[in-house]
């Protein structure tokens, strides 16, 4: 997956309640799927979050040192990562971080099917992309 | 992970000097010396710091003011302290890290924690259970489960009678022995306690609502009222229409009639009174109202709080795993250029080959930990508080309601009434006006009751559920635990049996050893269906040591037995045992140990030394005697 689409679905991972920001304009599906999750909203977190632009900014440092260290520990691909993509190494994963990963995917996999099958296949760019959609043109893109 | 405790360094002091300050290692460790050199007292040192409640101590100990132990609980460091005390229960202060660290610090850095649990604070033996990973029994069965419960099966001392298992105490429940002995086989384990608990307290809530259900269904039939739903509310209708019909024909008499004698004038006077009481219990009610408000989003708020912080507390957990697991993963590139990395030694930096300081990354967790569950358990005393209060609040209110719908009519009856000729008839409305209040408030009691009626039948039901529900758990849990219980059991039995398979044949009190047993309920052990199983005093220790050794060892072999890996023995050579039998026990150990794997500490007493393990390998400190003894603090009596 390309590490801009992973930086984004990383962010709605962390604060799903953004996902209530974006713009569902003629993807109605996507929405009723999105209500069926049961995502708390914005005003329901007990956390008030700023707007996404700046959070997803400050976000990028974090994730690009946390790319840089998964990829200095070979838990993903040096290769793939230099060429703007990221490939994870699963054999790296130390076992009980591996188990404790699995579980949490069980644990969260709606909310992971819908960010990786949903907002994971909207394209990056254009009028109808995610960008535009949660309004993040403005945001600084991931580099 | 399975539990394994390990006590690195003991440190003695007695004003502020050290009297003992020695290094311990993994595997067996042996304090050897002279009879009265005061070796039983370092055990009993290390039983102290480490949570055992310690009231009877030597002589020469007593002397001594504080003890501190450098430990590590499942992969974290923490430094352990306790003042010398002959008091019960005494508090232990913990260090987040190393022995050198905790003395750079005065009282800073260092937590300090209650023998018991309080709704307010932790324990010092939750704190520990929770470094070890042993799972916490709730309620009120897990406030008697502590470390020094659980190190009466870790410390084989010399005053517990030999026949007995768990080191002796004056009060010393079966439940208590039965429960430490799950809790550290991994039997019973903490779903079952708290399923229990659970079921415990689901019954004795269904029990309450049984009987308040009970009691209104009594008060109900006696009053032989129709408590069918919807017929307290058409009576209250028609009675609403009377009531409005017999005001409008007040309202109608009062306007054809209105004087301004005297007598008006006193019944202006007493509606003004009523008007100003009537203003007072609105502003008081106004007032409560806000109150509750405000009470109400505090609630709802800090509840919201709560969830945030359990969730974080989640987060952290995840975080944790991740922050250790990762950075136990070894760079193959370099995180700046991206170009391979060498082999760099152990404990060094694989980047520049620094040495890197040992960072205690599990005490730190740890300590982040506690202190988000700290802030939990105090928003949550402050949020009972707040209930409690708007509980309160609402008992006032309802009063405040009561009152100033008494003084509304009063009011209304004043505001209404004339003075003049047509007095009887206005009395003679309103007091049929009275009567309909009177059966208003008493319908309105009965819709009361008979909402508290369908509320108490609609919880008995969810309880009844949950009961049957939780019943099938638990006896689905309880034929998991009796399958674990033969085996840890079996374990243990057979490890103890291998031990005692290797006594010195001319030394053995027993011909034929085809079974042995134990109950850890009942602290007993028999070898052959005999309890009494030997004849000899030094025999029976053996077979207890053994006992102990075997125990160890089966934890070893069984990652879900919650057992610490940890043992202190102090009573090998106990009762008269003669040296060659005592030399051989402690190469057996030696012996066995050397074979396995897994993280232990044996920390064992001597004066009859195996020679062959007289080694650094084994021996932690110098040859003790009675007037060199363990503790230097005064030169001892010869």
């Amino acid at each position: 997956m390309s590490l801009p689409r992973l930086s984004i679905l990383d962010t709605f991972l962390l604060f799903p309640q953004y996902l209530h920001k974006i713009s569902y304009a003629g993807m109605g599906e996507i929405r009723v799927e999105l209500r069926q999750l049961d995502v708390p909203s914005a005003a329901e977190s007990y956390v008030n979050l700023p707007d996404i632009r700046s959070v997803y900014r400050e976000l990028q440092t974090f994730q690009k040192a946390a790319f840089r260290q998964l990829v200095a520990k070979g838990l993903i691909s040096r290769d793939e990562y230099t060429n703007g993509s990221a490939q994870l190494n699963g054999p790296a994963i130390p076992a009980r971080l591996f188990t404790d990963l699995n579980s949490f995917c069980s644990e969260n996999r709606d909310l992971l099917e819908f960010l990786v099958h949903r907002i994971g296949a909207l394209q990056l760019d254009g009028a109808n992309g995610i960008y535009r959609r949660a309004n993040l043109e403005l945001g600084g893109r991931f580099r | 992970m399975a539990p394994t405790l390990k006590l690195n360094r003991l440190v003695v002091t007695k004003s502020g000097q050290r009297a003992y300050d020695q290094k311990f290692h993994a595997g067996l460790n042996i304090i050897h010396g002279t009879n009265g050199s005061g070796k039983s007292s370092i055990l009993d040192f290390i039983f102290f710091a480490l949570g055992g409640n310690l009231t009877s101590w030597k002589e020469y100990a007593k002397l001594c003011d504080t003890v501190f132990a450098e430990i590590v609980a499942s992969g974290t460091t923490l430094t352990l302290r306790r003042d010398v005390s002959d008091e019960n229960n005494r508090p232990m202060l913990v260090y987040f890290g190393d022995f050198e660290e905790a003395s750079s610090h005065a009282i800073d850095g260092w937590q300090r924690f209650a023998y018991s649990r309080s709704p307010n604070g932790k324990s010092f033996s939750q704190v520990l259970f929770a470094a070890l990973g042993i799972p916490e029994i709730p309620g009120d069965e897990g406030a008697n489960i502590t470390m020094h419960q659980t190190l009466r099966l870790m410390y084989a001392d010399q005053t517990t009678p030999f026949q007995r298992i768990f080191r002796s105490e004056n009060f010393d429940p079966r439940d208590t022995r039965e429960a430490v002995a799950e809790l550290l086989g991994g039997i019973g384990n903490n779903q079952l306690y708290s399923k229990r608990l659970q079921l415990r307290e689901l019954k004795s809530e269904e029990a309450e609502i049984t009987s308040k259900l009970t009691q209104l269904l009594r008060a109900t039939s006696s009053l032989g009222e129709n408590f069918a739903g919807g017929i307290f509310e058409s009576e209250l209708e028609t009675i609403a229409t009377e009531r409005r019909k017999l005001y409008a024909e007040i309202d109608e008499i009062y306007s054809s009639d209105r004087d301004s004698s005297s007598n008006a004038k006193d019944a202006e006077g007493k509606r003004r009174e009523l008007h100003k009481a009537l203003s007072k219990t609105r502003t008081q009610l106004i007032t409560g109202e806000q109150k509750e408000k405000s009470l109400e989003f505090e609630i709802k708020d800090s509840s919201r709080f709560i969830t945030h912080l359990k969730g974080l507390l989640a987060d952290f957990d995840r975080a944790a795993l991740t922050y250790i697991s990762i950075g136990d993963v070894r760079f193959e590139y370099c995180p700046s250029c991206f170009s391979e990395i060498g082999a760099a030694e152990e404990e060094h930096c694989h980047l520049c080959g620094a040495e890197i300081p040992a960072e205690e990354k599990a005490a730190k967790v740890l300590a982040l930990r506690l202190d988000i569950e700290g802030q939990i358990r105090e928003s949550q005393r402050i949020q009972t508080d707040r209930e409690a209060e708007i509980a309160e609040l609402k008992t006032e209110m309802a009063i405040i309601k009561r009152s100033m719908t008494k003084q509304m009519r009063q009011f209304d009856e004043v505001s209404h009434a004339s003075v003049d000729g047509s007095m009887a008839l206005i009395s003679e409305k309103s007091r049929q006006i009275g009567k309909f209040d009177s059966r208003i408030e008493e319908l309105e009691r009965y819709k009361d009751i008979r909402d508290q009626i369908t509320k108490l039948s609609d919880a008995k039901a969810s309880a009844q559920k949950k009961i049957s529900k939780l019943n099938d758990k638990i006896v689905a849990l309880e034929v998991a635990k009796s399958k674990r219980q033969k085996f840890v059991k079996t374990n243990i039995a057979n490890m103890t049996k291998k031990l005692l398979e290797k006594d010195l044949q001319e030394h053995k009190d027993f011909k034929h050893l085809d079974k042995f047993d134990y109950s850890f309920e009942d602290d007993w052990f028999a070898i052959n269906g005999d309890p009494n199983i030997t004849t000899s005093a030094s025999g029976m220790v053996v077979v207890k040591n053994s006992l102990f050794v075997g125990m160890l060892l089966a934890s070893l072999h069984d990652p879900s037995m919650m057992y610490p890996r940890f043992l202190l023995l102090d009573n090998v050579e106990d009762k008269g045992m003669v040296g060659e039998r005592v030399r051989n026990f402690q190469a057996i150990i030696a012996e066995l140990l050397s074979h396995e794997e897994g993280e232990q500490q044996v920390i064992l007493t001597t004066s009859t030394l195996n020679p062959e393990l007289n080694t650094p390998k084994y021996i932690v400190g110098r040859y003790y005697t009675a007037t060199q003894g363990t503790l230097d603090i005064l030169p001892r009596k010869a």
